[in-house]
């Protein structure tokens, strides 16, 4: 009996919620209710708190989805990729339409994540020409991408995942495993991880690291030829010379030589190049070619020395130096000579 | 489920580790992958998507590419003109906040929609998004009216149940957004209070 009552008195939540959206329905669909409807939906509301919240719900709710008008405003992306900032100057399609083409379609090439699940290697020796990049999946689970004129070998065995950068440039994206150290050997030098995320670019003499997550350890280059022999067995009888956290940068040899903390951005545009693109944000021209020219045979001349100073803001494609001229010339006045097919001067516009 | 979201929630992990190429900051990560879904779900209210999986990874790189963009246009504005920005970055920084909490909201309301059965979902999308008249989506859909308002009630009730289980008030929330923008359709609780004065 008391069951029957409280049946009476509260009703389930669900079956009120239902019929409440059945009169929302009902009045969107016919856009006004006869008196007697009006009449019966009063009579409904009357029933309960219950019952009002329910119809201001399911009323409010309806009102709501308006807002998908704006679905109509939202950027499709159907069949257009990556359209660069300076993919919108009408000079570039003049005459870089060919070009535009090979872009999408190396691009298409390049959007397959799914590409690097296949394989999985224990072992193995690979290498990157000018201009190219390429992920390639360790059995581990780890990531390894190479950049442009990079060379890189590795090994997995059941206590260490031993990794020599050769040549260039790589990111590691690591899989976390404490029972196996992850070790980059670098021109001597090792880096060392659990799990997490860097870059490791050989210099010259030194090599520059780069952390975007987690920690590594920096070993020395010394010590780390020793190391090397040893399969990176006996590296826990090492000290390290520095730790570095995410967003931080070092340069070491056989010592630390610069340790530098970047910002979100700056680091953002540093590891830019693992999806095909590099960003400037204001570094002065010379840096800027330098950067370019590790992903093209054309070599550029700067012609001026205070040219070599003009700060320059702007992302690249990789391997894509006609975009960038096409901008220097355009954007930031630039008079851009063609030597030769492989050679180009730049030099203030008179 | 519409198979945009269903392969948005499958692969959502795969996706922003993807994201981790372009960006550090896990917040910048979030809002990418989020405006993913909301181009992606935008590509298939219109049109059909064959692969959806690869078509997220290359939505999400498409966005990455161009929030980078945008980013280092305003770096670069910011060093040319660094000495009277202050008050102008105020400005923007307030603009900026009100379009990412309406984006915000309209996100919520895509997945939402996104979740509903085929039918349910074809006739909020033609009433909400395209603003056809439940009469005209009748016709449309070769169905009743009051197939089209059954339709509506069902897909009411089970977004309500949908914004509950994500954490939200329903009232709340569609109350939010319904006041942002004034339409002159009748609403139950509108004819309600005008009747009642």
């Amino acid at each position: 009996m008391s069951d029957q009552l409280n049946i009476v008195r509260f009703p389930d939540r669900k079956a009120i919620e239902e019929e409440a959206a059945r009169w929302v329905a009902r009045l969107d669909a016919r856009g006004e209710l006869t008196a007697t409807e009006l009449a019966s939906l009063k009579q409904w509301v009357s029933q309960s708190s219950q019952h009002k919240e329910a119809i201001d719900r399911m009323s409010a709710l309806w009102g709501g989805f308006d807002i998908l008008d704006e679905v109509n405003y939202t950027e499709e992306v159907v069949s257009d990729i990556v359209q660069p900032a300076w993919f919108n100057s009408p000079k570039w399609w003049a005459t870089g339409a060919i070009a535009a083409t090979l872009l999408i379609v190396s691009l298409v090439g390049m959007l397959n994540p799914q590409q690097v699940e296949m394989g999985l290697p224990q072992a193995g020796h690979y290498y990157t020409a000018i201009g190219e990049q390429r992920t390639i999946a360790l059995a581990d689970g780890s990531e390894v991408i190479l950049n442009t004129n990079s060379e890189v070998k590795f090994e997995l065995t059941d206590t260490v995942r031993n990794i020599h950068l050769v040549k260039g440039e790589a990111h590691f994206e690591v899989a976390s495993d404490k029972e196996r150290p992850f070790l980059v050997h670098a021109n001597g030098g090792i880096v060392k991880a659990v799990g997490t995320a860097f870059t490791v670019f050989l210099r010259k003499k030194a090599v520059e690291v780069t952390v975007s997550e987690g920690v590594v350890a920096l070993f020395p280059q010394s010590e780390g030829s020793v190391v090397d022999e040893a399969l990176g067995l006996s590296v826990a009888s090492l000290t390290p010379v520095a730790a570095l956290t995410a967003g931080q940068n070092a340069v070491f040899s056989e010592e630390v030589e610069s340790m530098t903390r970047m910002s979100d951005e700056a680091l953002d545009r540093k590891l830019l190049w693992r999806g095909g693109f590099i960003a400037f944000a204001g570094e002065p021209l010379a840096t800027v070619v330098a950067d370019v020219s590790r992903y093209t045979d054309v070599v550029i001349e700067i012609d001026d020395p205070a040219l070599e100073q003009l700060p320059v803001g702007g992302y690249f494609k990789v391997g894509e130096v006609e975009g960038m001229f096409e901008a220097l010339e355009g954007a930031f006045g630039v008079s851009v000579e063609r030597l030769s097919p492989t050679k180009v001067k730049l030099s203030q516009a008179s | 489920m519409s198979l945009i979201l269903k392969n948005f929630l499958q692969n959502e992990k795969a996706l922003k580790k993807y994201l981790t190429r372009f960006f550090s900051r896990a917040q910048d990560i979030d809002d990418v992958a989020q405006e993913t879904f909301l181009k992606a779900f935008a590509s298939e209210a219109k049109s059909e998507i064959r692969a959806p999986k690869s078509f997220l990874f290359k939505v999400a790189k498409h966005t990455a590419l161009n929030e980078i963009a945008k980013k280092s246009n305003s770096t670069t504005d910011y060093i040319e003109d660094s000495a009277n920005s202050n008050v102008l970055e105020d400005e923007a920084q307030v603009g900026a906040e009100q379009i990412f909490d309406s984006k915000q909201k309209l996100i919520v309301f895509s997945k939402a929609v996104a979740s509903l059965p085929p039918n349910c979902r074809r006739v909020f999308l033609l009433r909400k998004m395209e603003g056809l008249k439940v009469k005209e989506i009748a016709r449309k859909l070769d169905i009743s009216v009051s197939g089209v308002e059954k339709h509506i009630a069902t897909g009411l009730v089970k977004c309500s149940q949908y914004f509950r289980e994500q954490g939200y008030d329903p009232t709340e929330f569609g109350d939010i957004a319904a006041t942002r923008k004034t339409k002159n359709d009748v609403t139950v609780s509108k004819l309600l209070r005008v009747r009642d004065e």
